[in-house]
């Protein structure tokens, strides 16, 4: 059995408003395995950055429940120190706005270095300098000897996206999370980062964490799926038995309500209602007031992840716990 | 017996002049963009960012001032009128904006944002009350909604009012400058629901300007792809979307992702190489060039200019060598 | 219609608390400037002495009856120091809300037709922000003659082109919002555009600056009389007051009890301007 090399278990991230405490993630329990295309999607307000984020640590001010493994280290509470030992250099992420996680005053080539001298502080200027011009060309970037001299903002947003994942792998990272690395581009640009994204994985055995809301992207360029709703994982499974039969209500809403480009549907169904704010989570399964098959007794508890064919889905009516006699 | 052109493009320009390194430098955003919109009629502008759609949209309704073109609405040249001429013309031609919360007044009530129109254009009181209530059940919203403010409202709402507001006072032609968006998947289903239900009962006619070729779909009767400040390819929808001609058209379609992982696994994907050039210093001749796996000597040195494509009357495309690839 | 009616659920607004300290200040104030003002208002009604008449020996200690002593001419100094906000207040006032006025009038125009009048009003504010202020307000003053009313007309001349600046960098700013591009695509005239769009979204900073800056004026006003410029003798001007206090340096009381009522003053508008860009700052996050 292959291990996986990020657990996260029963993870949970509660963040103090002014309105109360809001829990943005609320137990989520969830596999990386090595070298695996694994997409987290979900609506804004679900949860699925903040999963990640608090498993790197990098959330401000929220406390962080649960657990979170690389490779048997636990994260959660790791000293500091040690955490920027493993983030950055084992574990890599990348943002959506480029612009704003590049830093504006300075050259790539010098962000570039100061990523690669932080994990590897032997290495010269010179050293590191070479190195950038080489992960530049990797990542398809033109004359990157002068491309390192560039600021962030003379580049496009594609191309800074590029930078931004030439700075993620200058570390040869085991797992990379990419924080809808493509949704703020154009589509065309949008294929070409997600090709290279997909060849660098292969070429380097990299798990990648796709954190998206765009199904299409999803159907392309992952293996694995997890829903996210409210918090929690309400759907996973490997990606077209959950395209073809998803489990859980709010995965075929969104597939239902997707336009595709190879049909002509004019009307497409919608999912009524708003999305679950994390301070007024309905009683039971919190998607049931926009739910076409709810019950009554869906506000009574919150269903947990059953199997339903090739997939787990959290849902009294389409994943029914199984009763061992 | 031929139908008048609702809208008629000629020819649009736009240049605007920024300054780089203390020095005046012109960007062409729209360069030359020339299309009809019949009446009842839905034409999707189509293209990615800097492609001018948005400019282009924002000349048709003189937001932005062209630099050059035409643009005739029911045969009269909007761009001769003066300001109180053009303020008159403003009751035929609105515009639903992309961004819902950008775009309604923070400190207007939606009562006022939805009868704003109506007051400005002379209509007496006792109407301007009815028509609002018309103008909230047309786009599914509740009187209690009318005292609150445009921040009380979720995205769908706020796009909800926007479009409301535009309607107001029974425009003609709707441009929709990328008005699903800046919402979460599950809501632009329900505007476009929308928008397709409004314009069926209203008839109105469309300038649907958007990035997102399968939304576009839904709802477009014509499409006209941009690149750079140019129309590379109009047509009817339907041959568009199965026939492209051009080798950008082509190559968009192909990146549009599908959620369907057979089908993603059965397509062949077209990715460009390169970067979009910039509209200060475009590409002689075919300003897709740069980027075409099929550009020659010819490309570079003259431009192509949109003729029949000859799949379908009406569908044009600006390419030497237009056409599926061989092999 | 039942997607719609679920599809229409309103969310409910999170109250918005301010900092606990910040409420403390504010309040203090409020309530400072509050009772001034009753002071400012009533105080023919029960003044403790006259407070141009001499009425105890001069220069006496603070006591049970002079709670800040006498002066150099034997009036009550403690009474004077009332006596000054009446002179003070009314006059920050005056200049704040005319330098206001004429600064927003000036700024929006610039700021809405750009072009040429940008250019020229802006030359114009440009030339009276050069002179330090002092400066320009002594040399009006000396200019028109010595008495608190110049000292106005002074002041506001100084202090209009600061709001102009201000306001015009608003409406530059504001104009290019999408809302106000909605109001031209309804058909909204310029005018409306600028009235109900542009402007009531473009003068908090002017709010804010202006609450702050009726501390500054009054000690500019101040300052004037201090140097012989604004009110004159006998009256009752913390400014002038000062001069004494400046002569009979050893009777402190003389230069205290109006550098109290100044710094109370100040004080005040100083925490109610904090609390006014606070509560903006959130209100406009919606915007």
């Amino acid at each position: 059995m292959i291990e996986p090399i990020l657990q996260l278990e029963n993870l949970g991230v509660t963040f103090a408003t002014h309105a109360g405490p809001a829990p943005a993630v609320r137990g989520v329990t969830l596999d990386v395995y090595p070298g695996e295309a694994l997409a987290v999607v979900g609506e804004s307000g679900s949860g699925k950055s903040v999963t990640m984020l608090a498993t790197l640590g990098l959330l401000g001010r929220a406390t962080v429940t649960g657990s979170a493994r690389f490779r048997g280290t636990e994260l959660v509470g790791l000293q500091p120190s040690q955490l920027r030992e493993i983030r950055g250099a084992k574990v890599a992420m990348i943002f959506q706005d480029p612009m704003t996680s590049l830093n504006p005053v300075l050259t790539i080539g010098r962000q570039l270095s100061l990523a690669m001298r932080a994990h590897q502080p032997g290495m010269s200027r010179k050293a590191a300098r070479t190195r950038a011009i080489e992960l530049l060309e990797q990542v398809a970037i033109s004359q990157p000897a002068r491309r390192c001299d560039s600021y962030p903002h003379e580049l496009s947003g594609g191309m800074r996206q590029r930078v931004m994942i030439a700075m993620a792998i200058s570390n040869e990272p085991e797992v990379l999370i990419a924080d809808e690395p493509t949704t703020a581009l154009d589509v065309t640009v949008q294929a070409q980062i997600m090709e290279l994204l997909d060849d660098l994985r292969r070429e380097h055995g990299l798990a990648l964490v796709l954190i998206t809301h765009d199904l299409g992207v999803v159907a392309g360029s992952t293996d694995r799926v997890a829903v996210m709703y409210a918090g929690r994982i309400v759907e996973t499974g490997p990606v077209r038995p959950l395209f073809a039969d998803p489990g859980h209500p709010y995965t075929r809403g969104l597939l239902e309500c997707l336009p595709r480009l190879d049909e002509r549907h004019e009307v497409r169904a919608a999912i009524p209602g708003v999305a679950a704010s994390p301070l007024s989570l309905p009683p039971g399964c919190p998607f049931s007031p926009r739910c076409g098959l709810a019950q009554p007794s869906c506000s009574d508890a919150e269903p947990t992840l059953q199997p339903h064919g090739d997939t787990q889905a959290a849902c009294f009516v389409l994943a029914p716990a199984v009763v061992s006699s | 017996m031929s139908v008048e052109p609702l809208l008629r493009v000629t020819d649009l320009v736009k240049e605007f002049t920024v300054r780089e390194h203390g020095r005046p430098v012109i960007v062409h955003a729209v360069s030359g963009v020339s299309f009809d919109v019949m009446p009842g009629e839905t034409l999707a502008l189509v293209g990615e960012s800097g492609c001018g759609k948005s400019t282009t949209g924002r000349c048709i309704l003189r937001l932005i001032e062209p630099t050059s073109g035409g643009v005739d609405f029911r045969g009269t040249n909007l761009l001769a009128l003066d300001r109180k001429q053009m303020r008159e013309a403003r009751r035929h031609l609105q515009i639903v904006f992309q961004d819902p919360q950008a775009s309604l007044h923070p400190r207007l009530t939606v009562r006022k944002l939805l009868s704003e129109a109506l007051e400005v254009h002379g209509v007496d009181d006792g109407t301007v009350r009815s028509r609002v209530d018309e103008l909230l059940q047309l786009v599914q919203l509740r009187p209690e909604h009318l005292d609150r403010y445009p921040h009380e409202f979720s995205g769908g709402q706020r796009q909800r009012i926007g479009i409301a507001r535009a309607l107001a006072i029974s425009p003609a032609l709707l441009v929709l400058d990328e008005p699903v968006s800046a919402l979460d998947v599950s809501i632009q289903a329900e505007i476009m629901r929308l928008l397709i239900e409004l314009r069926a009962r209203l008839g109105l006619s469309f300038v649907f300007i958007a990035h997102d070729l399968a939304v576009v779909r839904q709802l477009a009767d014509r499409v006209a792809v941009m690149y750079l400040g140019k129309i590379v390819e109009t047509g009817p929808a339907e041959v568009v979307y199965s026939a492209p001609q051009h080798p950008y058209t082509r190559a968009l379609l192909s990146a549009v992702p599908i959620p369907d992982p057979d089908v993603e696994l059965q397509r062949k994907r077209i990715v460009l190489s390169g970067e979009l050039p910039s509209p200060i210093d475009p590409p002689s001749g075919c300003r897709f060039r740069t980027r075409c796996w099929r550009a020659q000597a010819r490309c570079a040195e003259e431009e192509p200019v949109l003729t029949e494509a000859g799949i379908a009357a009406g569908h044009t495309v600006a390419c030497h060598f237009p056409g599926p690839d061989a092999g | 219609m039942s997607a719609a009616a679920v599809s229409t659920t309103t969310r409910t607004r999170t109250p918005r608390t301010r900092p606990r300290w910040l409420r403390g200040t504010a309040l203090f104030g409020v309530v400072t400037l509050a009772l001034w003002a009753i002071v400012a208002l009533t105080l023919p009604i029960w003044t403790p002495f006259d407070p141009l008449e001499a009425v105890g020996s001069r220069l006496q200690d603070p006591s049970h009856t002079h709670w800040m002593g006498t002066d150099a001419l034997g009036r009550d100094v403690f009474t004077r120091a009332l006596w000054g906000a009446r002179i003070s207040l009314p006059v920050a006032l005056v200049v704040i809300v005319a330098s206001v006025l004429i600064g927003t009038i000036v700024g929006a125009a610039a700021g809405f037709f750009g072009g040429w009048v940008d250019a020229t009003l802006m030359r114009l504010v440009d030339i009276t922000m050069a002179f330090p202020p002092i400066l320009l307000a002594m040399a009006i003053t000396a200019s028109l003659g010595p008495g608190i009313g110049n000292a106005l007309i002074a002041m506001v001349l100084v202090w209009w082109p600061i709001y102009a600046r201000l306001l015009r960098a608003q409406v530059i700013a504001v104009r290019q919002r999408e809302y106000v591009e909605s109001a031209t695509a309804i058909g909204a005239s310029r005018w409306l555009t600028l009235r109900r769009y542009i402007l009531p979204m473009s003068y908090t900073p002017v709010l804010v600056n202006a609450t702050m800056d009726f501390g500054q004026v009054v000690l500019l006003t101040a300052s004037l009389s201090f140097i012989g410029l604004g009110a004159r003798p006998p009256s009752a001007e913390w400014g002038a007051m000062m001069v004494e206090g400046r002569t009979n340096f050893y009777q402190w009381w003389i230069a205290a009890a109006p550098g109290i009522a100044i710094l109370l003053v100040v004080l005040a508008f100083n925490f109610i301007s904090d609390a006014l860009r606070d509560t903006f700052d959130v209100k406009d996050a919606h915007t």
